[in-house]
């Protein structure tokens, strides 16, 4: 028995650090998302809003608990410990149907459990349903066989189903198990699953679901249901004692432990999506603002993807160095430095794409983003996105709608302080205080300007007229035209502006200067007042030479040039991702 | 023992509304009260005024006198006052002013507050509210709901909700006559349709006739409820780029047509349609004879979006013989004052036509400048309606059945959330100040990430409900409607 118990306690043990080390050092910006997608109001209104939907108190407490991945450390060690316990309450399920230690079985479930949390749609909320739905099982386990007790079961699918929506589920086939295991009450438990088919389908009406929500709520699919139908299936297994006495042998419990190996690495492998981990790296940083961080990922990483990308080029942007090191990335025409947002659009380049248009300085499509970024959550709510909204009615000198947005936030738990702040700048007396403020309320339009949405170009035209000090916006615009290669377009915008604006012409910009310029067929004169460094010339002057010797060949021009505007000139086509 | 602490508990709880003022400062303001319901005109049969104050008090003692009777009540920071004494209150003091004396207790000091005044209307508003409740996205949605409100109590309910049909767009539910018994919303998508809610079943119209531009779109329902006008449109979204401005949403082609629902028919009329003008927003006058709506001539679009303005127009329609008329009269040449006039709507009883005037355009949500104006249609008069409008948008408005409430959504409050107001015109035609539709806890506005659209009133409930609206989707084949000429 003392031996079990330290076995249990080293078991559990190891599972909290591994659990810990795994989304803290591997996984952690998902678990970053989840808090940013969601916008937690601690108000009595907002709680009540709860129960017009089923699985209340598992969402409730969820959503109240997934604040704290806001926090460093705070993500991991919170699922953790969830998990952890969950691990817990089916050692105790197990024990209960049983009446033995199983406690290394128990981790199946957990363990797929903790897969399925590699998904962004799958929250605490879907854990704390299981979760109740396990403890309520186990208080009625303590509960003597009567008809009271079969009462008492009965009357509480319906609660469990406001309560903890899927937990009815666990509930009803545990229930189901135990009266196969004790061979009595099974009039009682064909009742449970009737009523427990019977109740989602009751509810729907007034819970306004379909019916596949209604089935698995607050799950969205059918995955969220495999932990407690593998315990489920466990306890099935178990019921026959050849395997529980296998499974009680040094072997049987070194087969199990590669079972539980296996599977946590094959689903690993197979669900924890580690591009979209280094994309919600790039973005959570550029969120948190350490550019320097995002800029070092994104040139560790250097990911072929567009959204990756598009934190690249803010990443060089910030730094001053968009006309510099353009083409040192993976650049799909201008779609990385604006993501489209369409119908077709996935729900995170959605929530990332007000990042840019902010930037840059264009206020309206900064907040048409973010509204979308926000409707489009399942949640339709977002604490980041209620900052920035809240920044951008700021930097629009917009006080009450400003105030909307920081009077929601001082109702949370960990953004009240930024609330608090921000409001300070509010109602400051002069913006000159806050420099940052400053600049972005100089950078906005000074003049209206009706466009499409994805119209860039217009965008950014009108808003170096509007300012040609705002760098930012002209070297998205330089860039948009050099991606798209736009030449003739991006030769007279640098010639209006940026001719003024960089004394020491950025690298890339000089490359395509020189396109241009040989395409004009300009004099050395009129060459030499663009100020190209020599050895840029020199080297266009080599890239044309072996350009014309390989026949128009992109392959011998790889090595040497295959970093340079030229060569993205010449080859690069876009194919659908 | 379990006694004693379940008193002790009790005591606590009772404790926080019990504490009466002492050592009072007297302020000359009025109290920051949210929402604003200083100085207000309200209908005897409204919900109680729940409120709050801004400035965070800890303790609160609201007193309400009226000719008659008083109330007193004690709360913390929210006021909510008890359904069967508000009643009793309002009833007894009907078409009689209420004064409110706010004292508060803010930092451990006591202050009363200037008092502020609600007057109880004779006329009482109709019963039930629906509107869209939809994230401000500009042109773009993900939930929809539409929702009905019984504004004498708290009581709210779905009968549209997108998630029940594929997340289909749902445009505003509109009634006819305010009857519940008598309305239409549009559900767009695959298995989309006109819903006609009429006489006891819900129908689903396929308004796309022959050579139409469009299914239909704003509309209204003659009085016989026998026709409806529609207004069909290829409708543009562009944005803005300067500071307040946000969307801007105009016509590139738009005209009229009339949908006789006995006989599925669609009544046009070059007059209206074939027209290079744009027309929009038509409503039936009060008596069904004419159609009043918006047109404009177009200018070169999106560039002049600045000179698109709209007049307020009318043309005659015969019902018996379901004619459109031959002549287009201005009733307001809006263009000439500079402005453009939008969602004109006639009040039941035909004295007022009550309308949206923007400085040009045809989408005012997004327009700051958009105040709701009120014409006089027996006296030709117009008022600005001063005391009604606000520095935000002001529009889509409804009138109640007695013409003495119209409800209106207004971006007031933060310039991006619309919510319904409700404002009284007394026999003599004059406007008061609008409050906004109280809620059970008035913080939930502050909370609320929704604007409340085209709010229309209604005399009764209405005979449907969401899965009603799903099973409609789902099950009901669209009928045909045949253009003629």
């Amino acid at each position: 028995m003392k031996g079990e118990v330290g076995f249990r306690v080293l078991a559990g043990g190891i599972f909290l650090i591994a659990c810990i080390v795994f989304f803290q050092y591997f996984y952690p910006y998902h678990l970053f998302l989840k808090e940013q997608i969601r916008l937690f109001l601690l108000t009595p209104g907002y709680i009540l809003s709860y129960f017009t939907k089923p699985a209340s108190l598992a969402c409730l407490t969820g959503d109240f608990l997934t604040q704290f991945n806001y926090l460093r450390w705070g993500g991991p060690v919170l699922l953790a410990v969830v998990l952890w316990v969950e691990w817990l309450l089916c050692t105790a399920v197990i024990r209960s149907l049983t009446k033995e230690h199983f406690s290394l079985v128990a981790f199946f479930p957990v363990v797929v459990e903790w897969i399925l949390h590699y998904q962004i749609n799958y929250a605490l909320p879907d854990t704390f349903s299981t979760v109740y739905g396990l403890l309520f099982f186990l208080c009625y386990t303590r509960l003597h066989a009567s008809v009271k007790k079969y009462l008492i079961g009965f009357f509480s699918i319906p609660l469990l189903y406001v309560l903890t929506g899927t937990g009815m589920w666990v509930f009803v086939w545990l229930a189901f198990l135990e009266c196969l295991y004790r061979r009595s009450g099974w009039l009682y438990s064909i009742v449970y699953l009737l009523v427990a088919v019977v109740v989602p389908w009751l509810f729907r009406s007034f819970y306004l679901l379909t019916d596949k929500q209604a089935l698995l709520y607050p799950a969205t699919d059918l995955p969220a249901l495999v932990p407690a139908l593998l315990l489920a299936g466990m306890l099935f297994l178990l019921f026959s004692r050849s395997i529980w006495y296998r499974l009680t042998t040094l072997a049987g419990r070194g087969v199990v432990l590669a079972g539980l190996l296996g599977l946590l690495g094959g689903g690993t492998y197979a669900r924890a999506n580690f591009t979209r981990e280094k994309l919600l790296g790039l973005d959570s940083e550029a969120y948190f603002g350490n550019w320097e961080r995002v800029y070092r990922m994104a040139t560790d990483y250097q990911l072929s993807y567009a959204p990756a990308t598009y934190y690249a080029n803010l990443a060089l942007s910030y730094r001053g160095e968009l006309g510099e090191k353009l083409m040192d990335y993976y650049q799909p025409a201008s779609y990385g430095l604006f993501l489209t947002v369409g119908p077709e659009s996935p729900v995170l380049h959605i929530f990332f794409s007000n990042e840019a248009f902010f930037h840059v300085g264009d206020m309206n499509m900064a907040q048409h983003s973010a509204m979308l970024g926000m409707i489009f959550l399942p949640s339709a709510r977002s604490s980041r996105m209620a900052k920035r909204l809240a920044e951008i009615n700021l930097i629009n000198e917009d006080i009450p709608a400003t105030e909307k947005y920081l009077r929601m936030l001082d109702k949370t738990l960990f953004h009240r302080k930024w609330a608090a702040g921000t409001r300070r700048m509010l109602y400051a007396d002069g913006p000159e205080t806050h420099l940052w403020l400053q600049v972005k309320r100089d950078q906005r339009f000074t003049s209206d300007l009706l466009r499409k949405g994805n119209d860039y170009e217009a965008s950014l035209k009108k808003l170096v007229e509007s300012n040609p000090q705002n760098k930012v916006a002209l070297n998205y615009l330089l860039s948009y035209y050099l991606l798209n290669k736009q030449i003739h377009a991006f030769g007279e915008v640098y010639d209006l502006y940026g001719k003024e604006a960089f004394p020491i012409v950025p690298r890339v910009y000089g490359e395509g200067l020189l396109v241009w310029l040989a395409g004009k067929k300009v004099s050395e004169e009129v060459l030499g007042s663009y100020r190209i460094p020599t050895n840029v010339i020199s080297e266009f002057i080599d890239y044309t030479r072996l350009y014309e010797a390989h026949d128009g060949k992109g392959a011998p021009l790889q090595e040497s040039y295959g970093r340079s505007y030229w060569f993205y000139y010449h080859f690069a086509q876009w194919i659908n991702e | 023992m379990k006694k004693i602490y379940l008193y002790s508990m009790c005591c606590l709880l009772l404790l926080g509304s019990c504490i009466r003022p002492a050592d009072v400062e007297v302020s000359p303001e009025l109290p920051p009260v949210y929402p604003d319901y200083t100085d207000i005109t309200i209908p005897p049969n409204i919900a109680p005024l729940h409120f709050m104050l801004r400035n965070d008090p800890d303790a609160m003692e609201v007193t309400i006198k009226g000719k008659v009777t008083d109330m007193t009540v004690r709360a913390d920071r929210r006021v909510r006052f008890s359904a069967k004494k508000w009643r009793s209150l309002l009833e007894a003091e009907k078409g009689n002013p209420l004064t409110v004396q706010v004292t508060a207790r803010v930092d451990g000091q006591w202050i009363r507050y200037a008092p502020f005044y609600w007057h109880i209307a004779p006329d009482e508003v109709d019963p039930y509210l629906s509107y869209r409740l939809i994230e401000p996205g500009y042109e773009v949605w993900n939930q929809i709901q539409l929702r009905e409100r019984h504004v004498e109590s708290f009581t709210e309910w779905v009968i549209a909700d997108n998630n029940l049909t594929e997340r289909s767009c749902m445009n505003c539910h509109v009634y006819g006559n305010q009857d519940p018994d008598l309305s239409f919303f549009h559900i767009r998508g695959g298995k989309g349709g006109t819903v006609l809610n009429r006489n006891g079943s819900l129908r689903k119209l396929n308004t796309l006739g022959e050579g139409m531009i469009s299914t239909a779109v704003y509309g209204s329902f003659h009085p016989s409820g026998r026709y409806a006008v529609f207004s069909t449109n290829i409708i543009i979204p562009e944005f803005h780029a300067f500071r307040g401005e946000k969307l801007e949403v105009y016509d590139t082609v738009s005209d009229l047509i009339i949908l006789d629902l006995d006989e599925n028919r669609i009544l046009t009329s070059p007059w209206v349609t074939e027209t290079d003008a744009l027309e929009t927003f038509p409503v039936f006058s009060a008596d069904g004879r004419f159609v009043y709506f918006c047109r404009a001539e177009p200018p070169a679009l999106p560039d002049s979006i600045s000179s698109l303005r709209y007049d307020l127009c009318r043309i005659a329609f015969d019902a018996s013989a379901g004619e459109w008329g031959d002549r287009i009269d201005t009733v307001y040449a809006a263009q000439e004052h500079g402005k453009s006039v939008c969602h004109p709507k006639t009040s039941p009883d035909g004295r007022f036509l009550s309308f949206t005037v923007a400085d040009y355009g045809t989408f005012p949500i997004w327009h700051r400048e958009t105040d709701l104006h009120l014409m006089d249609l027996q006296t030709g008069e117009m008022d600005p309606l001063e005391i009604v409008n606000s520095d935000q948008s002001d529009t889509y408005h409804s009138w109640s059945s007695n013409s003495r409430w119209f409800v209106f959504a207004s971006k007031r409050e933060d310039g991006l959330y619309g919510k319904p107001y409700f404002c009284y015109v007394d026999s003599t035609g004059k406007a008061h100040k609008p409050f906004v539709l109280p809620q059970r806890d008035p913080a939930i506005y502050d909370d609320l990430l929704k604007s409340f659209n085209i709010p229309e009133l209604s005399t009764g409930s209405l005979p449907f409900h969401a899965m009603d609206i799903e099973h409609w989707y789902n099950h009901t084949e669209a009928e045909p409607m045949k253009r003629i000429r």
